[in-house]
């Protein structure tokens, strides 16, 4: 656990110095929410086109943005094989894949936090949002998507077409979170209801356990010769 | 070892092969609704079944190699990815044919014909990865891609159940199909449309590994 941490410290500390993920991302969400949200202003959209179509737009957003700023997440170790560094000095691959999800995962919650912020002031949905419920479907959704990030963008990472073949491997894969997302931000929204028992509130945390696992168990071998 | 077998097995598939064509185009009768176009469904139904096989075998292999490093396990993990994207291929094409004479659309966002064309996009992305992927590093990668879009597949088979919006029918788990014949043409169909399957998936994997002896002794020479 220890070293989870001190590996987490190294990113911050690395995060720090260099400022290259935050600031880039901070700067795509703001554009891309500003973008968005003048556009459907643009369109003369009715309050209730607004309302049905809100949830899809916050979690588009992330997607476009998250794959953008996770594609940049192991950039830093994998150039120079700072990894092999990290794994002669004793650290385990689980360590490795555990310390970098969890600072991806704090950074992609924290930039999806910024895009609804922005679209909820900018479009002004009628609906009151529930907060509290909206971040526990969040963390299961940026769970998946930051285990299955860091997974293929190791593999895209060394192929000819990395920056192409990276949305290419990790969109299909993600397709039955992104639709658990819709369908439960849509019910929460809109309807104002969470129902525990429905299909999507309880695959979310079952799908996030799976690809936290799947990323634990497979990262060595995407990560070593 | 195997070679003594290969006119034998492959004269067995190709009758079985003609048998199946001559019971869907010549036994069995046309259906009272959809008339000739229903015979579709004797090529359908099979070819989603073998395209499960063929995903199967990308996860035997995939898992094997992770835990093995055998050369025949990154051969069988291709041709179950080539196999899986041809067979997936043809069941959205038939499915489009007959979607757009029963339903009167070729595609419905419907949970098993998206969550069906989503195996097609995963494993036309394991492909384009062969293609396109380090190649010092292509099986492991393989391995892994083949293990994550795997999971996938049991959504596909329970996502009928899922949604209360539904035009596709559960033809097989509920029997559909009430003619005697027609549901053992069915039977029938699916039965050599596997076989057929693991026929294609043994020769590709020989070819597989014979590409890989040449590239190896490439390599030495």
């Amino acid at each position: 656990m220890r070293a989870i941490f001190i590996l987490f410290q190294k990113d911050l500390i690395h995060e720090r110095n260099s400022g290259e993920l935050i600031l880039v991302s901070v700067t795509l969400c703001l554009l891309l929410g500003t973008l968005t949200a003048f556009g459907l202003r643009e369109a003369v959209l009715a309050p209730e086109a607004i309302d049905r179509t809100f949830g899809t737009l916050v979690w588009l957003l992330f997607l476009f943005s998250g794959m953008l700023v996770s594609v940049r997440l192991l950039d830093s170790d994998l150039r120079d094989s700072a990894y092999q560094a990290l794994l002669l000095s004793g650290a385990s691959p689980t360590q490795l894949f555990l310390s970098k999800a969890l600072f991806g995962g704090i950074l992609l919650l924290a930039l999806h936090a910024l895009q609804f912020a922005i679209l909820y002031i900018f479009l002004q949905p009628t609906f009151s949002p529930q907060i509290l419920l909206f971040f526990l479907i969040s963390v299961c959704v940026v769970c998946c998507f930051v285990s299955l990030s860091l997974l293929l963008s190791a593999i895209a990472e060394h192929s000819r077409l990395k920056a192409v073949l990276f949305p290419i491997l990790l969109l299909p894969v993600l397709f039955p979170v992104f639709f658990g997302a819709l369908s439960t931000t849509q019910d929460l929204f809109l309807n104002q209801q969470f129902d525990l028992t429905s299909f999507w509130v309880e695959a979310l945390p079952a799908l996030a356990l799976v690809y936290l696992g799947l990323g634990v168990s497979l990262f060595e071998y995407v990560i070593l010769e | 070892m195997f070679r003594r077998f290969y006119a034998p097995i492959t004269l067995c598939v190709a009758a079985l092969v003609s048998a199946l064509l001559y019971s869907v185009f010549l036994r069995v009768p046309n259906d009272e609704w959809l008339g000739p176009i229903q015979r579709i469904l004797y090529f359908h139904v099979g070819s989603a079944l073998a395209a499960y096989v063929a995903i199967f075998a990308v996860f035997v292999g995939a898992l094997v190699h992770l835990a093995t490093r055998e050369p025949w396990c990154d051969a069988l993990m291709e041709a179950g990815g080539e196999l899986a994207l041809l067979f997936c291929s043809i069941v959205l094409a038939t499915g489009m044919i007959w979607g757009y004479t029963a339903w009167n659309t070729p595609f419905s966002f419907e949970p098993r014909l998206v969550t069906f064309l989503l195996l097609w996009f995963i494993f036309l992305s394991f492909n384009l990865l062969r293609i396109f992927g380090d190649r010092t590093r292509l099986a492991n990668h393989s391995a892994v891609l083949g293990i994550i879009g795997t999971l996938t597949v049991p959504l596909v088979i329970y996502s009928i159940d899922f949604t209360q919006v539904q035009l596709h029918p559960k033809v097989i788990g509920k029997g559909g199909v009430k003619d005697p014949l027609m549901s053992e043409t069915l039977r029938f169909g699916m039965i050599t449309l596997i076989l057929f399957q693991l026929f294609l998936l043994w020769f590709r994997t020989k070819i597989a590994l014979l590409h890989k002896r040449l590239d190896e002794r490439g390599d030495h020479d």
